[in-house]
């Protein structure tokens, strides 16, 4: 069955979930600070509230698909994906 | 006039992620406790094990969320003339787009390049699907620029820890992704790298002067044998000398390498 040509997933929340997913997927083994995942997926339409991605990644941690962490430093919680996350967003 | 105001709250966010102008991240720290943590942790392995069905829905859920995204509200891309131009075009567009608050301004340049007419819809979906390749490109270098980093401290005669060259790297990633690298520490960063870089080449080329240095001698002392050679064929007398002198070589050459 080809992906490509299926009727858009509609659910809001997976989407918003595979656009984090989708932005984490680059950074590897390094962590991204949540201030810059916000601003980055807010570039798009329709705007993201702060809660809602905070839904999104916490269901996502709940998941097991990403990993995060408080800096000691700056003290900014930081996000990147587990083994199973990346395996998630492979083929994006 | 709804999608006038998403643009310029776009440019607004684009403006703030790239002069770093922001203020502390709000923190999840109060909704996530060291306990929940501890909790995802453990339960990462048992999880995974059953993630199979889940998988396969929520990559078919991510390959069509760009599609999902728009909601149906915009035009395709396929209808969209301003996706269909050059790399080079396209870049110039966005930077316009990014820069110019005025979108009448840019429609006219559009206009006089020979676009034709574009709608602000059309404008906003070129703005944020290239703001989007844009930053991911920008996070995916970021991640690549702090692997070099690490690699090339690696690779440098002084020997870091694991735990610096982790914290190193994220630091670099961090303030790469973020838009918001501070000229000074990048400045000493450099400074750095570039002395030993510079020590380095230094070494190789004094390793190289010794090296040539050596063949020289040896093919000096290799000439010289050669001749003396001749001269013992000639007077088999003078061959116990020549015998002596060339183990007498032959063992001075051996201690030189050992006090090397």
């Amino acid at each position: 069955m080809n992906i490509e040509t299926e009727t858009p997933y509609a659910d809001p929340a997976a989407l918003l979930q595979a656009r984090a997913l989708k932005i984490l997927k680059p950074c590897l083994d390094y962590w991204l600070d949540e201030q810059t995942l916000y601003l980055t997926l807010n570039l798009s339409r329709p705007h993201i509230p702060r809660v809602q991605l905070e839904a999104a990644l916490r269901e996502l941690r709940d998941k097991a698909y990403i990993d995060f962490r408080v800096d000691p430093l700056s003290r900014l919680t930081e996000w990147r994906l587990t083994p199973s996350g990346r395996a998630l967003a492979q083929p994006l | 006039m709804k999608n006038a105001v998403n643009v310029k709250k776009a440019k607004n966010q684009a403006r703030k992620l790239q002069s770093g102008a922001d203020g502390a991240a709000p923190s999840m720290e109060t909704t996530l406790s060291g306990n929940e943590l501890m909790s995802s942790e453990e339960g990462r392995f048992s999880k995974e094990q059953g993630l199979g069905e889940e998988l396969d829905v929520r990559t078919a859920g991510m390959k069509s969320w760009r599609e999902g995204a728009s909601g149906g509200e915009q035009e395709s891309p396929e209808g969209n003339p301003l996706l269909k131009l050059e790399e080079e075009d396209r870049a110039r567009l966005y930077t316009w787009l990014r820069e110019c608050p005025y979108e009448d301004a840019v429609k006219q340049v559009l206009r006089e390049q020979g676009i034709g007419e574009v709608s602000s819809a059309q404008l906003m979906e070129f703005f944020q699907i290239e703001a989007e390749n844009h930053w991911e490109k920008r996070i995916s270098r970021a991640a690549i620029e702090a692997n070099a980093l690490v690699q090339l401290v690696e690779r440098s005669p002084i020997k870091f820890s694991s735990g610096i060259l982790v914290a190193l790297g994220q630091e670099a990633f961090r303030q790469i992704a973020s838009g918001q690298v501070e000229p000074a520490s990048m400045g000493r960063i450099a400074t750095l790298f570039l002395k030993a870089r510079s020590d380095e080449r230094a070494d190789q080329m004094g390793q190289l002067k010794r090296e040539k240095l050596r063949r020289d001698l040896e093919g000096q002392i290799g000439h010289a044998l050669e001749k003396l050679a001749e001269e013992v064929e000639k007077h088999p007398a003078a061959r116990a000398a020549f015998e002596a002198l060339r183990k007498e070589i032959q063992e001075s050459a051996i201690s030189e390498e050992e006090g090397v």
